[in-house]
């Protein structure tokens, strides 16, 4: 009896552990992430996971052939655009990641063939392709040089116009191979290419060479200024071998729905608030930063891991721009997405490096297809999407309400955040800024403290003192003029116990 | 019967020598307390009775370093929200120990080492208690400003920098009083001590580095030897 009773409770915890085995995955999965964000003192906290995989597109889930290093990638009226570098073609997917059809070559109405050759850049716009060409060749010193273009046609893969290297640019170009292109909305053509460091090449809508745009600024580093006394000493000879002072080149290029240029920069050297810019007109930044932040911003992790002996820091390689303004910054070196908003506040990370599903080996490109975000898979040419929580959506909604400065609107989507993520700062300011606006100034004063904005607080305490006054005058007033009666007093009798009794009579130590 | 060590011989003098009577509260002059408030208000006669009369206290000025220091706690703590960054889990005590009370212990026997050679006449005693009083216009400044910085705006805050602006400058010219009183100097020589005090200060920070790293390399080393020792053993 005794025996059965053991053989049966053996079998059954044998059944529970077996049951807790043979949960499908799906159930319990998870991102390959952890949610974190950085706090107004530039610390690493945790926050709720801002994006999960959603699903992973390989080439045969699309319906083609492999890719060899996919180039870029862009995303234009829900169809997928990707450049295939290694077999010279680009890929077309519809929304739902099908294959529709690919271009290896652009056709001229007289016949001329233009064949693509290791396109990596693609830029669609008005239904016309824009992809960069770098034509390999080598010269008579068995120098491997390029001699690229940026080729457009139709959609229909008909011709339509060529840039070639700028013949009258300022500096001597020899190995021109174009990376990136991007249009702007008067029509400007700008191209980033390999190992030009004076900007983007601009150009007019005929294919005329017209300026170079928005470098990166040479930044003065002591290294700069060592080298800058070495050259007052050398011979030429010597001092034309020491390093110039150049501009960081940037990693990729990106036109938002305005018009305006973002540019990301994948280096170190560059400071790291300069990794994402915001281009204008003239070419210089004009990204703000948040007023309430205590320390500088920076564009991807502020704290860092080492692996092997090598910094984890963060290598910028592509930037989009959604329509609400989200800036969304792709970093290779760990495979994660950082979201900003237009004041360059950190909204969430999400992604990770690997080959599990919802991380990517070699992140290239990043897009967005509805509400989700899309990356590209240098590697294999797959693409990961990213579907937004309940918890980035709310945020989503209640940041667009912060930035357009509807405070009231968006507290109840704050207030839901706040549910998701006890610890998020921005949310207990910007609850803060809508009672300020309703006029609730004490209960403003403790969201303000906590969501650390100094700005507001002091509008909100100069509302909050005059209300007190106003409310409790009747014994303030009595209690003011009692104190200065009362020192006054204590004063006299202070000076009186010291047996002081006339003004001029001073104190007496023996 | 054999000599006495001296530190034995000068420790028992030092005993018998000292007046216990001055330990009992009813002994105590309780004027003392006024000098510290009538240096603010009339620092050269202050500092003369100091010096001549004997106006002040040891005690009285070390409790004025530890009030220093606690209302500088207060401050750090307690400071406006929209003037300051600073979060209780950021203080540090003996960070804030040493931007008060160290500065003035220092000061003082820099100050000592450097005017014994400068014909000086104060005593030790007397550039350390004039030196304490120097701190009064912080410890009555420091606490009124935390609490009115609780509710003043950012815009009103500029009074504020005022406020700590004179207190330091008044603490600055009551030490130079002090320094020229003590020790009977011209007003040129005064500064020119002053100066020298300055580098003294510095001076001695070093010396208080090197001892800290030397002593942690000697605990790092006997430490070491010991385990070994140990492990051996």
């Amino acid at each position: 009896m005794k025996a059965a009773k053991r053989a049966l409770s053996i079998i059954a915890v044998c059944a529970v552990l077996l049951a807790c085995i043979c949960v499908p995955a799906s159930a319990i999965s998870r991102p390959p992430y952890n949610g974190y964000t950085y706090n107004t003192y530039g610390q690493a906290v945790a926050a709720p996971v801002g994006y999960v995989p959603d699903k992973l597109y390989t080439h045969q889930d699309m319906g083609t052939t492999a890719f060899t290093s996919a180039g870029d990638m862009f995303i234009y009226n829900d169809m997928i655009f990707i450049t295939d570098t290694g077999n010279n073609r680009i890929v077309v997917l519809d929304k739902n990641y099908k294959f529709v059809r690919e271009y290896t070559q652009f056709v001229g109405d007289d016949g001329t063939v233009y064949k693509f050759s290791s396109p990596k850049g693609i830029y669609v716009r008005d239904d016309e392709i824009f992809v960069t060409n770098a034509r390999m060749s080598t010269n008579e010193k068995g120098q491997e040089f390029a001699n690229g273009d940026v080729l457009t046609g139709s959609l229909d893969g008909k011709f339509m116009r060529i840039f070639t290297l700028p013949e009258d640019a300022t500096t001597e170009i020899t190995h021109f191979e174009p990376l990136n292109v991007v249009v702007d909305n008067a029509g400007y053509v700008y191209v980033r290419a390999y190992g030009v460091l004076d900007g983007l090449i601009v150009y007019d809508y005929d294919g005329n060479f017209v300026t170079f745009y928005g470098a990166n600024p040479v930044e003065l580093t002591f290294q700069l200024v060592m080298e800058k006394m070495w050259k007052s000493i050398y011979a030429r000879e010597a001092a034309d071998q020491l390093l110039k002072a150049v501009p960081t080149e940037m990693s990729n290029i990106f036109v938002d729905d305005e018009g305006f240029i973002y540019t990301s920069t994948e280096s170190t050297s560059v400071s790291e608030s300069l990794r994402i810019r915001k281009l204008n007109a003239a070419g210089d930044n004009i990204l703000t930063s948040d007023p309430n932040a205590l320390v500088s911003t920076v564009f991807g992790d502020r704290q860092f891991s080492w692996d092997r002996g090598q910094g984890m820091t963060t290598r910028l390689v592509d930037v989009h721009v959604d329509e609400s303004g989200i800036i969304a910054a792709l970093d290779a070196r760990l495979g994660r997405v950082f979201l900003y908003d237009q004041i360059s506040s950190l909204l969430t990370v999400f992604g990770a490096q690997g080959d599990q599903f919802g991380a990517v080996e070699d992140a290239k490109a990043i897009g967005k297809m509805g509400e989700n975000y899309v990356v590209l898979d240098a590697i294999d040419g797959s693409l990961t999407t990213y579907s937004p929580t309940d918890y980035m959506s709310k945020l989503i909604v209640a940041d667009e309400c912060y930035m357009t400065g509807e405070y009231i609107k968006g507290e109840p989507y704050w207030r839901e955040v706040l549910m998701y993520d006890a610890n998020n700062s921005r949310a207990y300011g910007a609850i803060g800024k809508s009672l300020l606006e309703q006029e609730k100034y004490g209960e403003a004063l403790s969201y303000l403290k906590i969501g650390e904005d100094r700005t507001s607080y002091s509008k909100a305490l100069a509302e909050y003192r005059t209300e007190f006054i106003r409310d409790n005058w009747m014994w303030l007033l009595p209690l003011v003029v009692v104190a200065v009666v009362g020192f006054v007093y204590l004063y006299k009798l202070i000076r009186k116990l010291l047996g002081l009794t006339n003004k001029k009579q001073r104190i007496k130590f023996k | 019967m054999a000599e006495q060590p001296a530190i034995l011989r000068y420790g028992k003098r030092a005993w018998e020598e000292t007046d216990w009577t001055k330990l009992n509260p009813k002994n105590w002059n309780w004027k003392k307390l006024y000098w510290p408030f009538r240096v603010l208000a009339h620092p050269v006669q202050a500092f003369n009775e100091i010096k001549y009369e004997n106006a002040g206290s040891v005690p009285l000025s070390i409790g004025i370093l530890l009030l220093w220091f606690f209302s500088s706690v207060f401050q750090f703590l307690e400071y406006g929200f929209q003037f300051t960054t600073a979060k209780p889990e950021l203080l540090n005590l003996y960070t804030q120990f040493m931007k008060t009370s160290m500065i003035i212990i220092l000061w003082t026997i820099a100050n000592w080492a450097i005017c014994t050679l400068m014909d000086g006449e104060g005593w030790f005693k007397q550039i350390w208690i004039s030196c304490c009083y120097s701190v009064m216009p912080q410890i009555v400044t420091i606490i009124p400003m935390t609490i009115i910085s609780k509710v003043l705006t950012i815009d009103e805050g500029k009074f504020l920098t005022l406020f700590s602006t004179v207190s330091f400058l008044w603490m600055v010219l009551l030490m130079f009083l002090a320094n020229t009183i003590i020790h009977q100097y011209s007003f040129k020589k005064s500064l020119w001590s002053m100066v020298l005090t300055v580098l003294g200060v510095f001076i001695l920070l070093l010396i208080m580095v090197l001892v800290v790293s030397l002593v942690v390399q000697m605990e790092d080393f006997i430490s070491t030897v010991s385990r070994e020792i140990w492990l051996r053993v």
